[in-house]
């Protein structure tokens, strides 16, 4: 919590998915589940490997609750099969799988204590019970909860609480551990700290974990890989800095971070580059080494700490768009510059605060100049 | 703040309170004062223990003269004693029984799909609005000899003669069970329908068969209404007087019975005074222990 | 909750009302029955349904009941809502404990001692039974179930919309008509008529506290169910458990509608 580190995706060379014949630990094959009429998972395949820690993200109703819920046995699955470390789940009841989950709402048991609650599956499973106490020492250890063994949940802080239930789900030493959005009950300050938590833990305890969540941020401090889900279906998955850097869509684009989209056509290529025209005439460049058919309607898209803004016209006039600034946010490490295009389109520019300096800064309602390199573009098509 | 605020207020105290201390109160006091009165061949049958009028010093008097022979009699006749632990067993049967046919009703309500649950409840609370005494009387028609039940049961074949179950304790029973079912499934469907099934997904989670996951969990959470619904049956059922008079036998003893014979067949309103005040120390515990649940419930829901 | 509703629960369910409902279905069949002999089926009649009318004195317990219970039930409403927002709204008052034990007590209090005891307090004070003392003595017990039924809608209620009126400059009687009594109005006619059944249903009290002239319908029909089963009661039953039951349904049928007015109408006054 002190000392926290780089995020899991940056300080591992682990990427069991690219490795050619690796066997997946959990796989979805084709699975549906629909609720009457709704679909609530649609047609869906995944793998997910050992020890990967993998985050299923979007927004509420995307289908990523209802996918965990499937591995931990709460939901049927309607069409399609999950396995588990090659055996089909399908006829396993929530009880025998070798899966925890940790619950949204903690789901701690009231009427008992912290011990009690740590003790429960390892109760079941008819554990001796010196062996229980030092597993639910160990637990209270792990989580940093030794002083608080004796209290019942209503005793406890949100933060508190939250460490009681991940102690009980790691508990019986799982083999995959659930989290269906485990810090969504917590304040912004905690949950950070807590995310680098979760992937010091996971790294030490080398068990697989998959969260669900529908915050970006969290699910990029944590993950190996994430799923982007939208209406059932999986739309993207890839590590973090794929994801943010490569997305797929729009959709995925706008779900991780801030995009800004200006509608276009390919025009033409040339070295690496696609050239582009932008419905209101403008010309743009994208570098890029995939390959598009000309006159085909795309967008071009550009994160807004990839744009610059200066009142000059930049010397390389490539992708510079003026206009005029129309909203200022000043965020602390970044100014953020919503800038009204003369095309009317609207595009948002970040500016690290780093490098403003004296009374001069750019104000409102001036005349900017918005500039791109062809490098800090993309073109999505969908 | 309007001036009058403050009267207002306390007048929405007061005036309830006050009703409360005059006619339900006070009455108590009346019958513990009867209880050490002598009877009297007069109207009312009873000379009077207390005068008010005779002031403090007076009143000393008149306490120094009560008479406990009330009591006394109460403990040499006994009928009494018999009908005060006979009203218990029977109280007490009649409410594992009801708890044994309420529990499931409540919980399968409970677990019910969510848009059947408001008319599953009206339901429940519908013959609780229907006449006591005519659900009590219907039970006639049907365990008599000649009734409906055995009718049914000689035409299965289940049984070659009539069954006596009218005017028998298990009459009482039945009566008691069915009279205050509702009352027993309220406040257990009121804690069941709270409870969070997120917890029993987590006990099955962690390794617990369903079995077991209600005995560990739904069971030990649902203790509240538990009591709640215990209480509830239990206290009127030890007083009871209607069931028992239609539905029992003369040898159900009940004390609810005895204390209504005794007022209105014997004229003896002392000694059914003080049937009265040892039914109530009899009940004081667990009126408070329900009143104290009550309370409890209700804070924790505000 | 939400769970799966498994064959046991709903064969649970099924048999828990089977029980609840089977008795009292037979009674209204039976009251229909051409036979004096109350259980051996001789043909569909209304017979006794015109007897019942013809009774004198069932016609005339059955109207001094109406008036109790109509009496008892809006007095017993008026004080049991006093008693309900003195419970919710002052968490600490001197005498609190002895009036919430007076609250509950008599939910549960058998029926022979409140009688007993009402009775004695009457002759006490040299007041004539009658139509009278068995209005107040239910006023007494109804009013407890007000007061519960009305706190459990005002343990819900939410305050800041009555301190919003406040702040809006409605003085505190006009933000308590104006804004609470609308959202606790359902519970209060449910209230309502909670105490007007348990007037119209009691027997014991009414037994104590009654005097000539003031026979109420139960212990009409008590003192004739102890000579046996009769099909003329059966069909005054019906017709009870008929009014009342309609009675119920519109009722609650109309709160529902009116809690769901209610409840969005509150949904979106506190919504921020």
């Amino acid at each position: 919590m002190s000392n926290p580190k780089q995020p899991a995706a940056l300080n591992r060379t682990f990427h069991p998915w690219l490795e050619e014949g690796a066997k997946p630990f959990i796989e979805f094959r084709n699975v549906t589940k629909r609720y009457g009429s709704f679909t609530a998972v649609d047609d869906l395949s995944l793998e997910i490997f050992e020890r990967e820690f993998f985050a299923l993200l979007g927004p509420s109703g995307c289908g990523k609750t209802t996918l965990m819920r499937m591995l931990a046995g709460f939901e049927d699955v309607t069409e399609g099969d999950v396995f588990l470390a090659g055996e089909n789940l399908a006829d396993v009841p929530p009880y025998r799988r070798p899966v925890n989950m940790m619950f949204q709402s903690y789901a701690l048991f009231p009427h008992m204590s912290v011990e009690k609650n740590i003790a429960f599956g390892l109760k079941q499973d008819g554990m001796a019970k010196s062996e229980i106490n030092d597993r639910v020492a160990d637990m209270l250890v792990l989580v940093k909860m030794e002083q608080f063994g004796k209290r019942k949940p209503d005793q406890l802080s949100g933060g508190q609480k939250q460490r009681v239930a991940l102690a009980r789900s790691l508990a019986k030493q799982p083999k995959l551990l659930l989290l269906d959005e485990p810090l969504g009950a917590l304040d912004r300050k905690l949950r950070e700290e807590t995310q680098f938590e979760l992937v010091d833990l996971q790294e030490k305890l080398g068990i697989t974990f998959m969260i669900v969540t529908h915050d970006q941020e969290e699910a990029m401090t944590v993950a190996d890989r994430i799923a982007v889900m939208d209406h059932g279906r999986i739309v993207q998955v890839a590590p973090p800095m794929e994801m943010y850097e490569r997305p797929n869509s729009r959709y995925v684009a706008d779900f991780l971070g801030d995009i800004n989209l200006i509608a276009s056509k390919t025009v033409g290529r040339a070295k690496g580059k696609i050239l582009l025209q932008s419905d209101s005439g403008q010309e743009l460049q994208v570098t890029t080494g995939e390959n598009f058919a000309i006159d085909r309607n795309v967008w071009f898209a550009s994160r807004p700490e990839k744009l610059s803004i200066s009142r000059k016209k930049p010397a390389k006039s490539i992708n510079s768009l003026e206009g005029v600034v129309w909203d200022i946010a000043y965020l602390g490490g970044v100014t953020i510059y919503k800038v009204k295009l003369d095309s009317g389109e609207f595009v948002k520019a970040a500016v690290l605060n780093s490098s403003v300096s004296g009374n001069d800064i750019i104000t409102w309602e001036e005349r900017v100049w918005i500039s791109c390199s062809p490098q800090g573009a993309r073109i999505l098509t969908s | 703040m309007n001036a009058l605020q403050p009267i207002v207020k306390r007048a929405t105290i007061w005036l309830p309170y006050l009703w409360l201390l005059i006619f339900f109160l006070a009455p108590f006091v009346m019958v513990v004062k009867l209880s050490v009165s002598e009877p009297a061949i007069a109207q009312p049958p009873y000379i009077p223990a207390l005068d008010w009028l005779d002031g403090p010093l007076g009143w000393w008097e008149d306490i120094k003269k009560f008479s406990f022979s009330n009591y006394t009699f109460l403990t040499q006749d006994a009928l009494y004693w018999k009908s005060y632990l006979s009203s218990v067993q029977i109280a007490l049967i009649s409410t594992v029984l009801t708890l044994l046919i309420g529990y499931p009703l409540a919980y399968g309500m409970a677990s019910a799909p969510r848009t059947l649950r408001p008319l599953l409840l009206m339901l429940v609370i519908l013959p609780f609005w229907t006449s006591f005494l005519i659900r009590v009387y219907a039970w006639i028609g049907i365990l008599k000899k000649e009734g409906l039940l055995n009718q049914f049961l000689l035409w299965l074949g289940v049984i070659s003669e009539p069954l006596t179950i009218m005017n028998t304790n298990w009459a009482v029973y039945i009566g008691i069970v069915y009279s205050y079912l509702p009352f027993m499934v309220l406040p257990l469907y009121a804690n069941l329908e709270k409870q969070d099934s997120a917890l029993l997904e987590a006990a099955a989670d962690l390794g617990c068969s369903k079995m077991s996951a209600f005995w560990q969990i739904t069971w030990p959470l649902s203790r509240p209404g538990v009591i709640a619904g215990c209480m509830l049956v239990f206290i009127p059922a030890v007083g009871e007087f209607v069931i028992p008079s239609l539905l029992g036998g003369s040898s159900t003893l009940m004390i609810g019975r005895v204390l209504f014979d005794e007022f209105f067949q014997n004229r003896d309103w002392p000694v059914s005074s003080a049937v009265a005040v040892i039914l109530l120390l009899l009940l004081i515990v667990p009126i408070m222990l329900f009143q104290r649940s009550e309370v409890r419930a209700r804070e924790q829901s505000a | 909750m939400n769970r799966h509703w498994s064959k046991f629960n709903i064969v649970s369910v099924v048999l828990g009302f089977a029980f609840l409902y089977i008795p009292i279905l037979l009674l209204i069949i039976y009251s229909f029955n051409a036979s004096k002999l109350v259980t051996v089926w001789a043909g569909f009649s209304t017979k006794w349904y015109t007897a019942a009318f013809a009774n004198q004195g069932l016609v005339d317990a059955a109207w001094v009941t109406f008036r109790v219970a109509i009496i008892s039930a809006t007095i017993a409403t008026v004080l049991g809502t006093l008693a309900a927002m003195a419970l919710a709204r002052n968490t600490r008052f001197r005498g609190r404990f002895l009036f919430s034990g007076m609250i509950y007590a008599p939910l549960v209090m058998p029926e022979v001692i409140t009688g007993l005891s009402l009775l004695l307090l009457f002759v006490a004070v040299g007041m004539d039974r009658g139509i009278t003392t068995v209005t107040l003595a239910h006023i007494t017990f109804s009013m407890c179930f007000v007061a519960v039924v009305v706190q459990s809608r005002l343990a819900s209620f939410d305050r800041s919309l009555e301190e919003a009126a406040l702040d809006l400059g409605a003085t505190p009687a006009r933000a308590f008509f104006s804004v609470t009594l609308p959202i606790i109005m359902p519970a209060i006619v449910a209230g309502w008529m909670l105490a007007f059944t348990l007037s119209l249903d009691d027997l014991v009290i009414a037994q104590f506290n009654s005097g000539p002239g003031a026979t109420t319908l139960p212990m009409k029909i008590f003192s004739q169910v102890r000579l046996g089963v009769t099909p003329e009661i059966n069909a005054v039953c019906t017709i009870l458990v008929g009014v009342v039951t309609t009675g119920v349904i519109i009722a609650s049928l109309s709160i529902k509608r009116q809690e769901v007015r209610a409840a969005r109408a509150e949904r979106l006054a506190t919504q921020t």
